[in-house]
């Protein structure tokens, strides 16, 4: 069985953003929620290093444990996927999730959060696949048509890896033993103009 | 970067690799590359230093993106340039432990209470009613008490179903039936806690000055309250009834304070750390006042004649005489 995963390769990931482009329009996300977002460490100066950043599906993840309502669940996948009529937004699962992931529509008088919303790895939630109801809360679900989430498909640099964990492994280990690393990597003599392997 | 650390390096890798191209048969062709890469010289390490420049942020990265520190971003939102959420599993271990406490005490102290009760029963009077009764609360403040008291219970069981519900209640009613009853729950919790908050002052402003201490309280004190049988001179009220207005003077003011906070804040940027803070605040502060509730309570339905203290705003000659001499000195005066 697959363990669905994503991986981001900060040496890779050039902030262009076409990830959360991708993501708002294939799952119509809307104003306000970030179902993905990139966050750029040193930004504009010697080091800098952007990470696209979305729910990780973690293997007992914070966010089920604390939701009061108990309403997230795991697919065989390994997807955490969330049921909107339950969810209360209460916000909890927003103080625990260590990526920041779950989102809140809107933030009206008296706290009230409005229904969570966050990455289903392009694979809907509860309800039956591909009905109305299903793209209406949690917007498409290309898991059931045999595809991978829209983010990792349409990353200009593919430095965003989405799928089968080993997989994802495999493919990174071999580009970074490709790539060497620091000044080890390809080209960075040219880059540089320094003595390089 | 030492030499020691660098034939440590350059061992281990050289180790790995051997051991890795014995084990497997068909390695990929990547490993071959990777071996002249490391074996022949240690580049990676060497060269960056050389040109006076680390290439690869490698260990700096990471524990900036583990720091939960804010950076550069074009989405808009709640700490969005935040990659990791420094806090978020301190909150819910903390939480946890929290509600494992609170698990415990609470039914423990609602069944001793009721055991006491049980077995004591009700604490008679001296010499039975006289009959003659005397004012021990003005009505405003009997609405004032009342109207914390219940606003307080109503703010107790709702925040204690969206604390235990998921492990009760939803074994008894399903999913969907709880979702509803928790929204509600959520709701007036939301509703209400502004509600007791304005009681509560009204109450500390109120019953403040007959608090402080006054002379003979440690007396009380000293003699166990009378629990031993013989009663005590006392005030208005006694140090036992002063001590219970402070906890809800201190508790009340943390559990409507952090309430607030969390009730007006929402998300916002930058808030999660503090509302991770002052919801762990809420619940523990909360835990004090219900088990103090729970004497509270007792000591108004075990003592005969208090009752009435409360609900008519009178208590019998005997009963002033009994529990509140002094006072009762005072107001015949
Ligand atoms: S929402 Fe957060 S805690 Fe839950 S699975 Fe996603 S990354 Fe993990
Ligand atoms: S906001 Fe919704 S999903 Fe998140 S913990 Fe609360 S009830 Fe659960």
């Amino acid at each position: 069985m697959a363990r669905m995963k994503f991986l981001c390769d900060a040496e890779r990931c050039t902030e262009c953003n076409s990830c959360v482009t991708a993501c708002k329009n294939e799952n119509e996300v809307p104003w306000g929620i970030n179902r993905r977002r990139v966050v750029t460490i040193n930004d504009g100066m010697p080091g800098e290093r952007s990470i696209s950043v979305a729910c990780m599906h973690c293997s007992d993840a914070p966010c089920m444990a604390v939701c009061p309502v108990d309403c997230f669940y795991q697919t065989d996948d390994g997807v955490v996927l969330h049921d909107k009529d339950l969810c209360i937004g209460c916000g909890y699962c927003f103080y625990a999730c260590p990526f920041g992931a779950p989102q809140f529509p809107s933030t009206g008088v008296f706290g009230s959060k409005g229904k969570m919303d966050k990455c289903t790895f392009c694979n809907g939630g509860p309800e039956e696949d591909h009905s109305h109801a299903e793209e209406q809360k949690y917007g498409s679900n290309r898991i059931a048509e045999g595809k991978l989430p829209i983010c990792a498909e349409m990353c200009s640099s593919k430095a965003l890896l989405a799928g089968d964990g080993d997989e994802v492994a495999n493919i990174f280990r071999e580009r970074g033993t490709y790539r060497g690393s620091g000044a080890g990597a390809w080209g960075w003599g040219t880059a540089y103009n320094k003595k390089s392997i | 970067m030492n030499s020691f650390a660098r034939i440590f390096i350059l061992f281990v890798s050289l180790f790995g690799y051997s051991y890795a191209a014995e084990k497997t048969v068909d390695a990929p062709a990547y490993t071959q590359n990777l071996k002249h890469l490391y074996t022949s010289e240690d580049i990676s390490i060497k060269a960056p230093i050389e040109a006076g420049y680390s290439g690869v942020p490698g260990s700096k990265l990471w524990r900036n993106v583990r720091s939960g520190k804010s950076y550069s971003t074009q989405a808009i939102g709640d700490d969005v340039g935040v990659f990791i959420n420094a806090y978020g599993e301190d909150w819910r271990l903390l939480k946890n432990q929290i509600e494992g406490v609170n698990l415990i005490l609470i039914p423990l102290a609602l069944i001793t209470v009721m055991l006491i009760y049980l077995i004591f029963g009700k604490f008679k009077l001296n010499k039975g009613f006289s009959g003659k009764l005397v004012e021990r609360f003005k009505f405003i403040e009997m609405v004032i008490h009342w109207g914390t008291a219940i606003s307080f219970i109503i703010l107790g069981l709702t925040g204690l179903v969206l604390l235990f519900g998921r492990f009760f209640l939803i074994p008894l009613l399903g999913k969907e039936a709880f979702a509803t009853l928790a929204e509600f729950s959520m709701d007036m919790h939301d509703i209400v806690g502004p509600i007791f908050s304005v009681f509560l002052i009204a109450m500390i402003v109120k019953f403040i000055k007959d608090n402080f201490y006054q002379k003979g309280d440690i007396n009380w004190f000293l003699s166990g309250g009378g629990l031993f049988g013989k009663h005590v001179d006392a005030w208005r009220f006694n140090l036992g009834e002063k001590i219970w207005f402070w906890i809800v003077f201190f508790v009340g003011l943390f559990i409507t304070f952090s309430g607030y906070i969390m009730l007006f804040t929402g998300i916002v940027s930058g808030q999660r750390e503090v509302i991770e803070l002052m919801n762990i605040i809420h619940i523990a502060s909360a835990t004090l006042m219900i088990l103090g509730m729970f004497g509270h309570i007792y000591m108004g339905v075990a003592l005969e004649g208090s009752m009435s203290a409360m609900t008519t705003g009178k208590v019998d000659e005997n009963w002033a005489k009994d529990h509140h001499s002094l006072w009762h000195k005072n107001i015949k005066e």
